[in-house]
C-alpha cells in the first residue's frame, strides 16, 4: 500500500517536473521575477555528472530527489545514491580525489577525529569542507508486549534503565507509576538495538544523555554517543537483540514478544505491527508525545541555531515536541577545484562544483506553487519530516561558501 | 575421431623428434601444446585467484593483528566503539553453533542415510533421495527466514522455557529469552548440514559391496548387527567426507545465523541467550565501519579460515588413521 503510494508521488513529482521543463521557460520568468531563485528548470552550463555516497537514512530521499532533479536539469547527470553508510560516506568524501564521489552523506556532522581517521598524511582540515542539513526525522520507540496497545508512556530515565538492564520487567513499579491505565505483564523486558554503524542509534543515545542528565543514581545513559560504530551494544544487556539496519530492527520488534527498539520514524510508518504500539516520550516540557511529523517539526523549531558542530535537536522544551530528532546531512569540499572532484581541469571543476551546490540546495528547499515541488516535498512524500525554514536558509547560506578553484562564487 | 587420437598420441619427449622430422606431423605437436598450455594456463590461473585471494584478505588484517595482537582470539570485549576488539565472544559463538548442528545432525543424518539405502521400500527410495537434494538447494536466507519467523517464537514460547523447567535452569539454558539464540542457531543449522550428511553418507553406503552384506547376514548377524559392523565402518571415508563438508558449512555459514542468533557480543555461558559468530558478525557490522573495524573482520576471516582448515585436517587424520586400522 504504502510503496505503491511512494512509487506513485515520484512518479507525479517527475511527471511534473518533465511538464514544467517542457513548458520552461515563461515560468521561469515568473519566478525569476518573484525573486525565488527555485525555478521549474534549472540549467547548469556545460553539462556535468555528479555522485553521491553515504547515509542510508537518507537514501530513500536521494533516490526519489535525483530523478525529479535530474528531470528538471538537461545538463544535470546525477548517479544514483551508494547507501553505504554515515562511516563510508566520510571517508569517500574525504578522498574525492580518488572515490570520484561529490558529496557524502552522514547523519552527524563530520569532524576532526572522522577525518584523522580516514586519513594518515597531508590531512585536509574540517573547515576545508562544508556541511548542510538536507533532511529531517525522528527515531520512534515501538513495543511488542501482548494486551498493551499503543501510546505507552516512557521517559528517558526509564529508557536508559531498560537498555542498561536495570529494569528488567514490563510490571516494574517505574514503568507501572506512569501507566496506571495499561495492565503490564510481568514478562521480562527484550530490548532489540542496532547491531551496524547508524546515525539512528546515535540520535536514540544522543536522547538519553541530554534527557538523563539531571537523574542521579539509575536511569543514566554515562555513554557518550560516538559516530562511528554507532552502536550500543556493548553496554546493554546479554539478553538484548542486535539486528542490523532500521528494518531489521522493526522486523525483530514485530517478531520478539515482550521486546521494545527504536527505529527511524518512516519504519514504523511502513509497519503496521510497529505503528500499533509505538510510545509516547516525556519531552523537555515534562509532556509525552508520540511521533508525529508535526512534532518532530516542533522539536526541531525550537534548536534554530543548528550547523555542523552544534546539531543535537533531542529533547526540545516545547509543548507539541517530539523529543527524540536528528537531522542528516551532506558533505562537500569548500573548494571545488580538479583534484577535490575529480575531474580533468578547474573549469569542468567549477562546472561539477555548480551543480552540485544548485542540486543540494534544491534537495534542501521546499517548492512554491510557481516552482513545483523541490526537495523537501519530496522528502514529505517519503516520510521524512520538511526541513523548518530557517534550516532551508542555513543550507543556502552555507552552499554559498562553496567556491570554485579561482576563489569565484558557484550560485 | 581421428583428430582426437592424433591429439593425445605423442608424448612431450616425442615432440621435437616430430618437429625435425618433418612438417606433417607438426600441427598435431602444435595442437598438443595448446592442449598442455592450457591445461597448465587454466591450473595456473586457479592458482593465483586461491593465492590472491589469501594474500588479500591476510594483508588486509595486518592492521588489526598489529593493533590487537593475540587479544583478537583471547579478549572477551567486543567494542568497536572503544576500539576494543575482543574475538574470543565470536570465536565461541562460531564452534559452539557448528558443534551443536553436528551433534544432531549426524546421527540423525548417518541413520536417515542407511534407512534410505537398507530399510526404505525401493519404490520410495528415489523420490526420498529426491527430496533429500532438493533440500540441499534451498538457499540459506529461506531457511534463516523460517528460523527468524516461525521458530524463534517457538523457542521463545516454549522449547526455552520447557528446557529451562526440565532443566531446573541449569546455567547453558538459563536467562531471559528472546528467542533469538545460539541454541536456535544451532538448530537451524542442523536442518541445513542435514541434507548434506544424509545425500553423501547415502552415496557411500549404497557403495558398499552386497556380497559383504549377504556374507554377514549369511553367517548369522542380525540386520542391525550388519548394518552397525559391515555397512557403516564399510562407508566410514564416505560418511567422514560428509560430516567434514557439514562441519565446514556449519562453520562458515552467515545469513541464517545472523538473522536468528541475536547478534549479541556478550560471551554467555547459556545456550538459551543469544551471542554471534564470526561470520554473522561480519555481515552485521561491516556497513560503515571504519578502517581499523574491517581490518579486524579481516583478521577473524583469517581465523574462520584456520577453523575450517583444521578441520578438515582432522577429518582426513581420522580418515587416515581408520584406514589404517583396516588394513591391520
Amino acid at each position: 500500500m504504502r510503496l505503491t503510494f511512494r512509487r506513485a508521488a515520484t512518479a507525479t513529482a517527475v511527471v511534473g517536473a518533465t511538464f514544467a521543463l517542457a513548458a520552461g521557460p515563461a515560468f521561469a520568468a515568473v519566478a525569476a521575477h518573484s525573486g525565488d531563485p527555485y525555478l521549474p528548470t534549472d540549467t547548469t552550463s556545460p553539462a556535468a555528472t555528479i555522485s553521491g555516497a553515504g547515509s542510508s537514512f537518507a537514501a530513500p530521499l536521494q533516490n526519489t530527489a535525483i530523478p525529479a532533479y535530474s528531470a528538471r536539469n538537461g545538463n544535470a547527470t546525477i548517479n544514483a545514491y551508494q547507501a553505504v553508510g554515515s562511516g563510508t560516506g566520510e571517508a569517500d568524501i574525504i578522498k574525492a580525489g580518488s572515490t570520484g564521489i561529490n558529496w557524502g552523506g552522514t547523519d552527524v556532522p563530520m569532524g576532526t577525529a572522522d577525518i584523522a581517521k580516514n586519513c594518515s598524511s597531508g590531512c585536509p582540515a574540517i573547515t576545508e569542507f562544508v556541511q548542510v542539513p538536507i533532511g529531517l526525522g525522528g527515531v520512534g520507540i515501538s513495543y511488542n508486549v501482548p494486551g498493551v496497545k499503543t501510546g505507552l508512556h516512557l521517559n528517558a530515565t526509564i529508557l536508559a534503565d531498560i537498555y542498561n538492564g536495570v529494569i528488567t520487567k514490563w510490571n516494574a513499579p517505574q514503568i507501572k507509576k506512569l501507566n496506571p491505565k495499561f495492565k503490564l505483564p510481568a514478562a521480562n523486558i527484550i530490548p532489540v538495538f542496532r547491531s551496524d554503524s547508524s546515525g539512528t542509534s546515535y540520535i536514540f543515545t544522543n536522547f538519553l544523555q541530554v534527557a538523563t542528565k539531571s537523574t542521579t543514581s539509575s536511569g543514566v545513559w554515562p555513554y557518550a554517543p560516538t559516530k562511528n560504530e554507532i552502536n550500543t551494544y556493548a553496554h546493554t544487556p546479554s539478553y538484548g537483540v542486535a539486528a542490523a539496519h532500521n528494518g531489521g530492527v522493526a522486523s525483530a520488534i514485530a517478531n520478539t514478544k515482550d521486546s521494545i527498539g527504536y527505529v527511524e520514524y518512516s519504519y514504523i510508518l511502513l509497519n503496521k505491527k510497529l505503528a500499533g504500539s509505538v510510545a509516547a516520550i516525556q519531552n523537555g516540557k515534562g509532556i509525552y508525545q508520540s511521533p508525529t511529523v508535526g512534532g518532530i517539526a516542533a522539536d526541531a523549531a525550537l534548536f534554530p541555531h543548528v550547523n555542523s558542530t552544534t546539531f543535537a535537536i533531542v529533547f526540545g522544551k516545547g509543548k507539541t515536541a517530539y523529543p527524540i530528532c536528528g537531522y542528516t546531512w551532506a558533505v562537500v569540499w569548500r573548494l571545488q577545484n580538479a583534484s577535490h572532484t575529480n575531474t580533468a581541469n578547474n573549469t569542468v571543476a567549477a562546472a561539477t562544483g555548480t551543480l552540485l551546490v544548485k542540486y543540494l540546495d534544491w534537495l534542501a528547499h521546499s517548492g512554491t506553487s510557481s516552482t513545483g515541488k523541490a526537495g523537501q516535498d519530496i522528502a514529505a512524500l517519503d516520510g521524512y519530516v520538511p526541513l523548518p525554514k530557517n534550516i532551508q536558509a542555513l543550507a543556502t547560506r552555507t552552499l554559498v561558501t562553496v567556491v570554485g578553484s579561482a576563489n569565484q562564487k558557484l550560485i | 575421431m581421428p583428430e582426437a587420437i592424433d591429439t593425445v598420441e605423442p608424448t612431450a619427449a616425442a615432440a621435437p623428434k616430430d618437429r625435425a622430422s618433418g612438417a606433417r606431423r607438426a600441427p598435431v605437436a602444435r595442437s598438443d601444446r595448446a592442449y598442455w598450455a592450457t591445461l597448465y594456463g587454466t591450473t595456473a590461473i586457479f592458482v593465483v585467484i586461491c593465492v590472491a585471494f589469501l594474500v588479500t584478505l591476510i594483508w588486509n588484517s595486518v592492521p588489526a593483528w598489529r593493533f590487537s595482537g593475540l587479544g583478537l582470539i583471547t579478549g572477551t570485549k567486543w567494542d568497536p566503539q572503544n576500539s576494543s576488539y575482543g574475538g574470543l565472544p565470536l570465536i565461541v559463538g562460531t564452534l559452539e553453533t557448528a558443534a551443536i548442528a553436528l551433534v544432531l545432525a549426524v546421527p540423525i543424518g548417518i541413520t536417515a542415510a542407511v534407512s534410505i539405502v537398507h530399510l526404505v521400500p525401493s519404490r520410495l527410495r528415489t523420490p526420498l533421495s529426491s527430496f533429500v537434494e532438493l533440500l540441499a538447494a534451498v538457499p540459506s536466507v529461506v531457511y534463516g527466514m523460517v528460523g527468524v519467523l516461525v521458530m524463534a517464537p517457538k523457542f521463545q514460547g516454549d522449547v526455552l522455557p520447557w528446557l529451562q523447567h526440565v532443566t531446573g535452569n541449569f546455567f547453558l539454558f538459563s536467562g531471559t529469552v528472546s528467542g533469538y539464540s545460539v541454541l536456535l542457531a544451532g538448530t537451524v543449522l542442523t536442518i541445513m548440514v542435514l541434507p548434506t550428511i544424509v545425500a553423501l553418507s547415502r552415496d557411500a553406503i549404497a557403495t558398499v559391496p552386497h556380497d559383504q552384506v549377504e556374507g554377514a547376514l549369511s553367517v548369522g548377524a542380525t540386520k542391525w548387527q550388519t548394518l552397525r559392523k559391515v555397512v557403516v565402518p564399510g562407508a566410514r571415508v564416505g560418511i567422514t567426507g560428509a560430516v567434514t563438508l557439514a562441519a565446514a558449512r556449519a562453520l562458515g555459514e552467515t545469513i541464517a545465523v545472523a538473522m536468528v542468533i541475536g547478534g549479541n557480543v556478550h560471551l554467555s555461558r547459556s545456550l538459551a541467550q543469544g551471542g554471534t559468530t564470526i561470520a554473522a558478525q561480519i555481515a552485521q557490522s561491516f556497513d560503515g565501519a571504519t578502517a581499523l573495524t574491517i581490518s579486524n573482520l579481516f583478521a577473524l576471516s583469517v581465523i574462520l579460515i584456520a577453523i575450517t582448515a583444521s578441520v578438515n585436517l582432522l577429518g582426513r587424520r581420522l580418515l587416515h588413521r581408520a584406514n589404517r586400522g583396516a588394513m591391520l
